[in-house]
C-alpha cells in the first residue's frame, strides 16, 4: 500500500508535508530560535532577518517558533476530535448496522437531520451552547464528525453483516460484541483511515477558523487561527505574520487532502461520490 | 406520482429535520451546567431575587412543559428577549437577516458565474492547458482557508491598491459604494465553492459527454455547439444545482467568517457575538433561523431540481 501510495506524486508530497509537520511539532521546543512567547517590545513588527527568518508580530514575538509551536496545536486538535468523532461514530455505526430495527432507524434519522446542517453551523452551534474555548471547539468539531464516521461505518456493517464469515462466527456461537468487535468492525478500517484523513483538513480547517473568530485558542497561545486573527491589528505594518501564517495552514490542509484522496482511490474506490 | 405529491413529500422531509435541530439545542441548551440566570442578573443579586427571576422565567417546570412552551411561543415568533440588548430575539435577528441573504445572493452569483463555465469549458477542452490550470487552481480553491483570503484580499485589495473599503457595508446594491463594499465579503465566501463547482460542473460535463445519445446527436450531424448546449449541457448541470443548494448552507456558515472580517452587519456577526456573550436566548433563536433557512434552501433545490428535469414528475 505504502509503494502504491508513494507512486502517486500529489500523495508524496503530501506525506513528505505531514512528516516534516510532525517532526517539527514533536522537536518544536529544541529547534525554535526563540520563545514563542518571549515578547521583545524592540523587536515589535520587524520584517523578516536573519535573527527572525519570518520576521516578528506586533509583541516583537518570534513568527517562525509561533507557527512551528503553532503545529503542535492543530495537530493534537486534528487528531483529538477525530478521535471523537470516530469512538462515538463507530460505535453508534456498528450497533445500528449489526443490530438494525428500531435503534437503526432512529440513528438513520439522527444523522439525516446532523447531516443536514452545515458543518460550521454546527460546530459554531456547539460552541454557541458549551462557550468558547480551545477544548470546546475539539469537542465541537468532534461532534460534527460523529454522524459523517457513523454513516460510513453502519453502511459497511449492514453490508458485511450478511457475509459468509459473519453468519459463520454466528453459527460456532459468537456473540454480538465479539462479531461486532472481531468480524465487521475490520471490515470497516479502509473507509475509517481514508475518512480520518479527509477529516483531518476539515477538522484542522475548521478548528482554525473558530480561533480565528476568537472562539476557540485564546491569545496569546501560538494556534495559527488565533495567530491570524491577532496579526489583523498591524495588518499593513507587518502583512508577513499573516502571509506566513494563512501559508502555513493551507500546506497543511493541502497535504491532508492529497494524501486523502489518494488512499480514497487505492482503498475504497466506492467513497468517491 | 404527480408533481403536487412530489412537492408535499419534500415538504414533509424538511419539517422533521427543523425539529430536530430545534429539539437537540434545547436540551443540550438546558442540560449544561451552568445558570443562564446568573449571567441575567447582576453578580451581588441575593439567592431570592435569583429564585424569584427562575420562577418569572418558569425554569422551575419540569423541562418536557418548557419544551413545549418554547414551541409555542417559537410558532408565534416569541424567541424571548436577547440578555445582552433587552430587545426581543426576532427584532435583532430580522434586523440583520436581510444583509446575511444580500450576500449569500450574491456569493452564489459569483461562484456560479466564475464556478460553471470553467469546468464546462474544462471538460470541453479536457487534458488542455487550460483544464489543467483551472484544476489546480480549483483543487488550491478548496483547501484555502476563507479567514486568510479574507485577510489577504484586504491587505491587497484595500490596504496596497485602495479599491476596495477594507469594511463595512456602504449602502444598497444599487449604489456604487454598496457594490464595491459588498465585493470582498462575496469574493471571500465564493472562492471556496466556485472551487468546489468548477470541480463538479467539469466531471459531471465529462461523464454526460461519454453517453450515447450524445454520440447520436453528433452522429445526426449537429454541430459541437449545439451538442453541448442543448443536449449536454442540461444533464451535466442537474448535480450541480444539488451542489449549489447544500453550498447555500455552507455559504450561511462561511459568512460567519466573511462577515466578521469584513465587519458585514449580518446573522454572522450577530452569532459571534452572542456566543461571547453567552446571550442563551438570542444563540437560540439564530439557530432555529440556521434551521430554517437550511430546510428552506433544500427544499428550493428539490423544487428546482423538478423544473430542470422533466422525468421526476413521471
Amino acid at each position: 500500500m505504502l509503494r502504491q501510495l508513494t507512486k502517486n506524486r500529489m500523495a508524496l508530497i503530501g506525506i513528505i508535508l505531514i512528516c516534516i509537520l510532525v517532526v517539527l511539532a514533536v522537536a518544536a521546543p529544541w529547534i525554535t530560535p526563540h520563545d514563542p512567547l518571549s515578547q521583545s517590545l524592540r523587536d515589535r513588527l520587524a520584517p523578516p532577518s536573519r535573527a527572525h527568518p519570518l520576521g516578528t508580530d506586533y509583541y516583537g514575538r518570534d513568527v517562525l517558533s509561533r507557527i512551528i509551536f503553532g503545529a503542535r496545536y492543530s495537530l493534537t486538535i486534528g487528531l483529538i476530535s477525530i478521535g471523537i468523532g470516530l469512538l462515538f461514530g463507530a460505535t453508534l455505526g456498528l450497533l445500528a448496522g449489526y443490530y438494525g430495527g428500531m435503534l437503526d432507524r432512529l440513528l438513520a434519522a439522527l444523522i439525516d437531520v446532523l447531516m443536514a446542517f452545515p458543518g460550521m453551523l454546527l460546530a459554531l452551534a456547539i460552541v454557541g451552547i458549551l462557550g468558547p474555548g480551545l477544548f470546546n471547539v475539539m469537542l465541537a468539531v468532534g461532534i460534527w464528525s460523529v454522524p459523517i464516521f457513523a454513516r460510513i461505518v453502519r453502511a459497511v456493517s449492514l453490508s458485511t453483516r450478511e457475509t459468509e464469515f459473519v453468519l459463520a462466527a454466528r453459527a460456532v456461537g459468537a456473540g454480538g460484541g465479539r462479531i461486532m468487535f472481531r468480524h465487521i468492525l475490520p471490515a470497516c478500517i479502509p473507509a475509517i483511515i481514508v475518512l480520518s484523513t479527509l477529516r483531518m483538513s476539515t477538522a484542522i480547517l475548521t478548528a482554525a477558523g473558530l480561533s480565528f473568530l476568537g472562539l476557540g485558542a485564546q491569545p496569546p497561545t501560538p494556534e495559527w487561527g488565533s495567530m491570524l486573527n491577532e496579526s489583523r491589528g498591524a495588518l499593513r505594518q507587518a502583512p508577513w505574520v499573516a502571509t506566513f501564517t494563512g501559508l502555513v495552514i493551507t500546506l497543511t490542509v493541502t497535504a491532508f487532502n492529497f494524501v486523502g484522496d489518494a488512499l480514497r482511490d487505492i482503498l475504497d474506490p466506492r467513497l468517491r461520490q | 406520482m404527480g408533481r403536487n405529491d412530489y412537492v408535499l413529500r419534500k415538504v414533509l422531509v424538511g419539517i422533521p429535520v427543523l425539529i430536530g435541530v430545534v429539539t437537540l439545542v434545547f436540551f443540550i441548551l438546558h442540560l449544561t451546567p451552568g445558570d443562564p440566570v446568573r449571567l441575567m442578573l447582576p453578580p451581588d443579586a441575593s439567592e431570592e431575587d435569583i429564585v424569584r427571576m427562575r420562577e418569572h422565567l418558569g425554569l422551575d417546570d419540569p423541562l418536557p412543559v418548557q419544551y413545549f412552551r418554547y414551541w409555542g411561543r417559537a410558532i408565534r415568533g416569541d424567541f424571548g428577549r436577547s440578555l445582552r440588548s433587552q430587545r426581543p430575539v426576532l427584532k435583532e435577528i430580522t434586523a440583520r437577516l436581510p444583509y446575511t441573504i444580500e450576500l449569500a445572493i450574491v456569493a452564489v452569483i459569483l461562484s456560479s458565474v466564475i464556478g460553471i463555465p470553467v469546468g464546462v469549458i474544462s471538460a470541453v477542452k479536457q487534458d488542455t492547458i487550460f483544464d489543467n490550470i483551472s484544476r489546480a487552481i480549483a483543487f488550491l480553491g478548496v483547501s484555502l482557508p476563507s479567514f486568510w483570503l479574507a485577510t489577504m484580499f484586504i491587505l491587497l485589495f484595500a490596504l496596497v491598491l485602495g479599491w476596495f473599503p477594507p469594511s463595512g457595508r456602504d449602502g444598497p446594491l444599487w449604489t456604487l459604494a454598496g457594490l464595491r463594499s459588498i465585493f470582498m465579503p462575496a469574493l471571500t465566501l465564493a472562492v471556496g465553492s466556485a472551487a468546489g463547482l468548477a470541480r463538479l460542473a467539469r466531471s459531471s460535463m465529462l461523464e454526460v459527454l461519454r453517453q450515447d445519445y450524445i454520440t447520436v446527436a453528433r452522429a445526426k450531424g449537429l454541430g459541437e455547439r449545439l451538442v453541448y448546449t442543448r443536449h449536454a449541457l442540461r444533464n451535466a448541470l442537474l448535480p450541480v444545482i444539488t451542489f449549489m443548494g447544500t453550498q447555500f448552507g455552507y455559504l450561511l456558515g462561511g459568512a460567519v467568517i466573511s462577515e466578521t472580517v469584513f465587519a458585514w452587519p449580518g446573522m454572522g456577526q450577530l452569532a459571534v457575538n452572542a456566543i461571547f456573550f453567552r446571550d442563551y436566548p438570542l444563540i437560540q433563536g439564530i439557530v432555529f433561523f440556521y434551521a430554517i433557512g437550511v430546510v428552506l434552501v433544500n427544499l428550493a433545490v428539490d423544487l428546482t431540481y423538478a423544473l430542470v428535469d422533466p422525468r421526476i414528475s413521471l
